[in-house]
């Protein structure tokens, strides 16, 4: 990935401005970063509790900076919108914490399951999402992670399995973890009740984003909302933060406006992207702001 | 030569010799003709094979890493100088595509003037390849373990 990222930045007038290598942004760059963002939560846990923090954190950084790249610097190219639709997809899907109505399917949020030919994101409830086709705000949004409590207290991505390869379908694995096992990363705390419920909603550790967090049960305790911290989930800070980073870097770029100025179209791609950025970051931090105990670490 | 096997030395020696003879070739427009893309590959395959961690010195696995990104610097230069203008201005492009004037070789990489160019079009496709953890098409001597070690 390193190499792909060398050439994509030192050679980028080879990308913009030779069809051939052009062809190769969709077809074989972005097709091949995609099955990673997919599954960017669940790889970092995975490598995290096997390598530690520094490999997991770099292999984030990767894949995220690759995107970020392609987004950033090929937004313009002919044919390259739908796949930046279906970059951003991805990654506010590894964003937006799951909404869980304390096991209630009701509540559970749509989980990607696979990315097809044709632009189509699979979820697990068996819907499939057509990128490109300006299916709006609504159908974009529904892309949420979901939680599942388990008995013993650990808390997984519903499907079972612990960890998921990169680039692999169909397959979910424990992308929050509790207790043991990851003790001394940065995770955040979610709360896992209703809304409107009385509940404790975190979005960074006691001294701030993606801080060390005392991963003991006690500590989960007095962080939780209820007996035990049951309705309290934590995901990972740092593929967050690296994800939104760099769908704002997006957003306050200037090349969509140089875009519509130049008339090039797709401009309903575009729209669908800046507003599907704009709603799922005002509902994240709309939610974790609207509890009093993350306000504290935002003064 | 059984990469696997050699020391150390010998094994620096050949990342060195095969780095200048790609450079030596390169700059010289009689013999850019010698790069075809048989021996490009080969010299990716020898760079990537000593890239292995698990196999070798750390000292040669970064030397290899560091190689066989010189050798796609190499690659990918050639492919700019032939196939774009030199009139481009050195800025950001225009929206959409080049400001103006026709685009050289813009059909199919079949009609590319330069052996490099291709290369450097395999050589993306194998990394897709690589990243996807699916087999080589161009680097058929590289599995795919081996090239994801970095």
């Amino acid at each position: 990935m390193d190499l792909i990222y060398e050439a994509v930045n030192g050679w980028r007038r080879l990308f913009l401005e030779v069809t051939v290598f052009r062809s190769l942004l969709s077809q074989c760059i972005s097709s091949s970063v995609k099955p990673f963002l997919r599954s960017l939560r669940e790889d970092y846990i995975t490598t995290l509790k096997t390598t530690g923090a520094a490999s997991s954190n770099a292999q984030v950084s990767l894949v995220v900076k690759i995107a970020r790249s392609l987004l950033l610097n090929f937004l313009g190219v002919r044919g390259f919108l739908l796949e930046a639709e279906m970059l951003v997809n991805l990654m506010m899907n590894s964003i937006l914490p799951e909404k869980l109505g304390n096991g209630s399917a009701a509540a559970e949020g749509r989980q990607i399951v696979a990315i097809e030919d044709g632009n189509k994101l699979r979820y697990d409830d068996g819907s499939i999402q057509i990128i490109g086709l300006g299916t709006g705000v609504a159908a974009i949004a529904g892309g949420l992670m979901r939680l599942a409590i388990q008995a013993g207290g650990g808390i997984k991505s519903v499907g079972a399995g612990v960890g998921v390869g990169s680039g692999q379908t169909g397959q979910v694995g424990a992308a929050y973890l509790r207790g043991s096992g990851v003790a001394g990363q940065g995770f955040i705390a979610v709360s896992t009740a209703l809304p409107n419920a009385t509940s404790r909603y975190f979005i960074c550790g006691p001294n701030g984003l993606g801080d060390v967090l005392d991963t003991s049960a006690n500590s989960y305790s007095a962080l939780g909302s209820s007996s035990g911290g049951s309705d309290v989930a934590y995901i990972p800070t740092y593929p967050i933060a690296a994800c939104l980073e760099t769908v704002l870097g997006l957003f306050l770029s200037d090349r969509a406006c140089d875009i519509m100025a130049v008339g090039l179209g797709g401009d309903d791609a575009l729209r669908t992207i800046y507003t599907s950025i704009i709603n799922r970051t005002c509902t994240f931090l709309t939610e974790a702001l609207g509890v009093e105990s993350n306000v504290r670490y935002f003064l | 030569m059984k990469m696997n096997n050699g020391k150390s030395e010998i094994q620096l020696k050949v990342l060195q010799v095969v780095l200048q003879l790609a450079n030596s070739l390169v700059v010289d427009p009689s013999c850019v003709e010698y790069l075809t893309p048989s021996i490009m590959a080969a010299m990716f395959a020898i760079a990537f094979q000593l890239c292995d961690a698990n196999a070798n010195h750390s000292t040669i696995a970064s030397t290899g890493f560091a190689t066989a990104r010189q050798l796609m610097a190499l690659i990918m230069d050639d492919a700019m100088e032939n196939l774009l203008p030199s009139s481009s201005s050195a800025g950001s492009p225009a929206i959409g595509g080049p400001a103006g004037g026709p685009r050289p070789f813009d059909a199919t990489s079949g009609a590319m003037p330069s052996q490099l160019p291709k290369c450097a079009e395999l050589f993306i496709l194998d990394l897709g390849n690589f990243i996807r953890s699916q087999p080589a098409d161009w680097l058929k001597g590289v599995p795919p373990e081996i090239s994801r070690a970095h």
